[in-house]
């Protein structure tokens, strides 16, 4: 089945302006596809510009920070330049997402039920009775018990499980072409957690949503991408899909996140880490950003900043000594 | 084993020079900044900068208009109130006065109302209860009635003034230092100094005095404003300040009868309070804002 | 006054040298309740109580790692905050080195206090902002009076902090200053300055990068061989705990549901929770992606306010009875050195290491 290229995004910058008039980068020539149906994730520790990058896509950041981009293309057409207005439009319809803490997404003062139904309204063009029906029907498909019950109840009323479920049929009501997932189960108990998660499988499985699944938990990714980004202090260090990157990465960084992911399932003694802190934004190093803390660092990695390229189909490597894989050296 | 150095790059200025370069920075604090060492060195040198006594009297200048308009001369640059006494000399000494009341009072309210608020926040339980209610019942108290009645008992002077302001101000010291101790309780460092073995006296003075401080400074410069609008009020009541003494507050009571025909007796002094307290809120909340933790640090 | 001075001064040689015995903490039928509702309503609002704590019981062996894990509402910071007596306890007793602790005085308390630290989760509101690095690793110090001059003092604070791997220039420096990895080593070295016997690491690396977190579960382990310590390692995850821990106890909603050593749990649980725990773990290994819908458990955790009646677990286990929902089963040993309160313990746990050889066959 051929799919459908739901977003590109080509060299995506951004930067905070501050005191000065100076700029931090926060996020370097980040440049992605997501097909429809397809689930890519992005992974990275604090700092490497997950979340800010998905912001940008969304329209949403605010001064001080600003993005420019080549493009992104949701759906082929370029969005990068579109105004506040016509952002809000395509926010909640065409484009969706899921933050971290459901607390905070949910309007405390307004039942579920009201925030699920104005959604559809707004972007469905239905009346309130309609709206009313497909809600239900909304926190039904996202496993909700009572659901009536539930549409009449404020968010306070609910655990943290059940107001994710419900951040997950706002977000989904109006069948987006891409959703974004910014760390959806980490505030989550474990075994709540598996439940989204299954959810979520299951959602993806009867739409052709692209899904763009940022999280810092690599057992997460295996269970649910398809495809996986690295990324670290702002830019993409690595690319591929989920088995090659788990069983054959070649960049050092993700194999340091693999040794330091503790594996339930093997039995080991010792745990091995990665040396140092991630570079301040601020403080960034010379060269390849995470030569400081890279066991196999060599002398032309202080000095030279490594571009991506690809070792095979489908796996890019931003790294001048690939732990693996055949640079076709021309 | 982590040897990576805290990335904060060259040594940055600490202390006075980071603050002065701050402070440089802000537009508003910088003005604030320069009004408030105006005044400063007007209050301190008064009887050098002011071109005469603030009580003598000239009997030719008696309602003289400011230098600018017809009738008035350069010998009163500001003009003269309706005994002749030179309007700029009085606003000079007046000067010492506001800062005065204003600062002292704030210096009493703020050290009753941080002692009383940290305990009443640290403590809780009963002692709390009868620190709350016992401020609820001062801030009931209106201050004007006060003056009045300590005016006829104890006379009038700067001090009972100082007294009667700082008596009455220290309830939102208390209010907001006990809700900032309250927060304070809760983090994790005053866990872990309990767990420790720390006396409770111990745990208030180390950890949670310091952590009120930015709040607490804060507070005391917007007070200072509160504070000489408040004698400027009272004063001007003719429950504050009495006569001879020069206030701003005084020197408004006796212009207000000549606000339509020789406006300049009243407005002037009322000029020097707006400057004033206008100082003061811009230095207030540029410390606010840079005194503000989250401000600190890299992230 | 002589009498009391006497024992306390016994006690105090007595914690000075290191512990023979097997059971550093023992800790029997603890409870901590919270009261809600007023005093003055009658009926529901009226006195009700928050069951944080219902009745755990277990011990720390000497040199060993004790981990605690379970979901919200389980009580697991709860238990390590009264047994160190952050809180106060509403009944049952602890004991560290056979001495009953959780009533002793004021007195009696700062004699044991040294051998008894916490290490806090939260990076960013366990060090004082105020307060320079060194003055933060003193404060033990200086509160309990050990060190006899100043050069001793630094050079004991100096001495911790490069056992934790800061650099001593640190010393000078606040901690905003640092990353959350750097603090959590801070937090560290202050536990660490009484030489204390037991440590109690609440969540210690919950806060942190995945990387980092590695950095410092290595030093806390590292830490234990060379200082001879016990820890009691509350965690969330199941995955953390593994890594450090000899033994484990996981508790639901305030009571302990199994204990049994850490390979024994991970490849043979007995209770249905534990199971549905190690089910829901996403393993980093795509190849061992979770197809089968059953492990997992359905439903959402109870609020420990309203607990379910009987077995707590009952209203989310697959296998539940009605001798579940009327009874609170007993906590019994099913192997050496493996208790389950479960009325019906199962047989033969799906274990986490037996989901390989499924996805391999």
């Amino acid at each position: 089945m051929e799919r459908q290229t739901t977003l590109e995004v080509r060299n995506l910058n951004v930067y905070f302006k501050t005191a000065g008039g100076n700029r931090t980068q926060a996020v370097r020539n980040l440049s992605f596809q997501v097909g429809s149906g397809e689930l890519l994730g992005i992974v990275g520790e604090s700092g490497c510009g997950k979340s800010v990058s998905s912001l940008a896509i969304m329209g949403l950041l605010e001064f001080p920070a600003i993005a420019e981009a080549d493009k992104i293309c949701l759906m082929g057409t370029d969005i990068s330049k579109n105004s506040r207005e016509e952002m809000r439009k395509l926010r909640g319809s065409e484009l969706s997402m899921i933050f971290q803490e459901p607390m905070t997404s949910l309007n405390p003062l307004f039942t579920i039920g009201a925030q699920l139904s104005d959604t559809i309204a707004l972007h469905q063009e239905c009346g309130k009775a309609e709206a009313k029906r497909r809600a239900v029907e909304m926190l039904e498909k996202v496993g909700i018990p009572r659901a009536e019950a539930v549409y009449k109840s404020y968010p306070n009323e609910l655990s943290g499980g059940m107001r994710q479920r419900v951040m997950i049929a706002i977000a989904l009501a109006n069948s987006p072409k891409l959703l974004i997932a910014d760390e959806p189960t980490t505030a989550l108990d474990v075994t709540i957690q598996a439940q989204i998660l299954e959810l979520m499988r299951d959602l993806i499985q009867d739409s052709n949503t692209a899904i763009l699944f940022i999280t810092h938990d690599l057992g997460v990714i295996a269970e649910m991408a398809d495809r996986v980004l690295v990324m670290y202090a702002g830019s993409i260090v690595e690319e591929a899909d989920v088995m090659t990157l788990f069983h054959n990465c070649a960049h050092p960084y993700t194999q340091g996140l693999l040794d330091s992911t503790i594996k339930v399932h093997e039995i080991h003694d010792e745990l091995r880490c990665i040396e140092g802190v991630v570079p301040s934004l601020r403080d960034m190093p010379s060269g390849c950003a995470f030569h400081p803390r890279c066991p196999y660092a060599q002398e032309d990695c202080r000095s030279q900043r490594p571009e991506l390229r690809k070792t095979a189909e489908g796996h890019t490597v931003a790294c001048l000594h690939p732990l693996r894989g055949r640079w076709d050296h021309d | 084993m982590g040897k990576k150095n805290a990335h904060k790059g060259a040594n940055p200025p600490s202390g006075f020079r980071k603050y002065a370069g701050l402070l440089f920075r802000s537009q508003t604090g910088t003005i604030g900044f320069f009004i408030l060492l105006m005044i400063l060195i007007i209050a301190i040198f008064a009887p050098h900068i002011a071109p005469y006594d603030p009580t003598s009297v000239d009997l030719r200048g008696m309602r003289m208009p400011p230098f600018w308009m017809e009738g008035g001369s350069m010998e009163h640059i500001l003009g003269c109130d309706n005994l002749g006494r030179d309007l700029w000399s009085r606003i000079i000494y007046g000067t010492r006065v506001s800062l005065l009341v204003g600062i002292l009072s704030v210096l009493l309210a703020g050290a009753f109302g941080i002692v009383l608020g940290m305990v009443s926040g640290f403590y809780g339980s009963w002692i709390d209860s009868v620190i709350m209610r016992v401020t609820d019942a001062f801030f009931a108290i209106p201050r004007i009635l006060m003056a009045m009645v300590v005016l006829m008992v104890a006379g009038s002077s700067v001090g009972v003034l100082i007294l009667i302001i700082g008596g009455t101000s220290w309830v939102p010291f208390a209010r907001m230092i006990r809700s900032e101790v309250l927060a304070l309780k809760e983090k994790e460092f005053v866990k872990c100094s309990r767990s420790i073995g720390t006396k409770g006296t111990v745990i208030l003075l180390r950890h949670i005095l310091p952590n009120v401080m930015s709040s607490f400074i804060v507070l005391c410069t917007m007070n200072i404003a509160g504070n000489i609008i408040s004698e400027a009020a009272l004063s001007f009541l003719g429950v504050g300040i009495q006569p001879p003494t020069v206030s701003w507050g005084v020197m408004l009571a006796e212009g207000r009868k000549f606000l339509g025909t020789h406006w300049w007796i009243g407005t002037f002094p009322g000029i020097a309070i707006t400057i004033s307290v206008l100082g003061i809120m811009f230095l207030g909340n540029w410390l606010r804002d840079v005194l503000d933790p989250r401000n600190q640090g890299i992230k | 006054m002589t009498k009391a001075r006497e024992r306390a001064e016994q006690l105090r040689q007595e914690l000075a040298r290191p512990y023979e015995g097997e059971n550093l903490l023992e800790v029997r039928h603890l409870k901590k309740y919270f009261r809600t509702g007023s005093r003055f309503l009658p009926g529901k609002s009226g006195q009700s109580y928050i069951r944080a704590v219902d009745d755990v019981s277990f011990t720390v062996k000497s040199g060993q790692t004790l981990g605690i894990v379970g979901e919200s509402g389980c009580g697991k910071s709860t238990t390590g905050n009264t047994i160190i007596r952050l809180l106060e306890k509403t009944s049952g007793e602890v004991y560290f080195q056979g001495h009953e602790i959780s009533d002793m005085s004021k007195e009696e308390m700062e004699i044991i206090r040294p051998n008894i630290q916490m290490i806090f989760q939260d990076p960013y509101s366990s060090l004082n902002p105020r307060m320079r690095v060194f003055d933060i690793i003193a404060e033990p110090l200086r509160t309990h009076r050990v060190c006899k001059s100043e050069g001793e003092l630094r050079e004991q604070v100096l001495d911790m902090m490069s056992v934790v791997g800061l650099q001593p220039d640190y010393a000078s420096r606040y901690p905003h200053e640092f990353s959350g990895g750097q603090r959590q080593r801070i937090g560290i070295a202050r536990a660490l300055a009484l030489r204390p016997k037991l440590i109690i690491c609440d969540e210690p690396v919950s806060a942190l990068d995945v990387s980092i977190q590695a950095q410092v579960l290595n030093l806390l382990a590292s830490l234990q061989k060379e200082f001879h310590l016990s820890y009691i390692f509350i965690a969330h995850g199941l995955p953390t705990v593994k890594h450090v821990s000899d033994r484990i106890a996981v508790m639901y909603l305030g009571q302990l549901v199994e204990l049994a050593g850490t390979d024994e749990l991970f490849a043979s649980p007995c209770h249905p929770y534990t199971e549905g725990l190690l089910a829901a773990i996403p393993i980093p290994d795509p190849a061992l992606r979770k197809e089968r819908r059953s492990a997992l458990l359905q439903g959402d955790l109870p609020s420990p306010a309203n607990p379910p009646s009987g077995c707590r677990f009952h209203t989310r286990c697959a296998h539940c009875k009605e001798i579940c929902e009327e009874t609170v089963p007993a906590w019994r040993e099913v192997r050496p050195g493996h208790f389950v309160a479960c009325h019906f313990p199962v047989e033969n746990g799906r274990g986490i290491l037996e989901r390989q050889d499924a996805a391999v066959k």
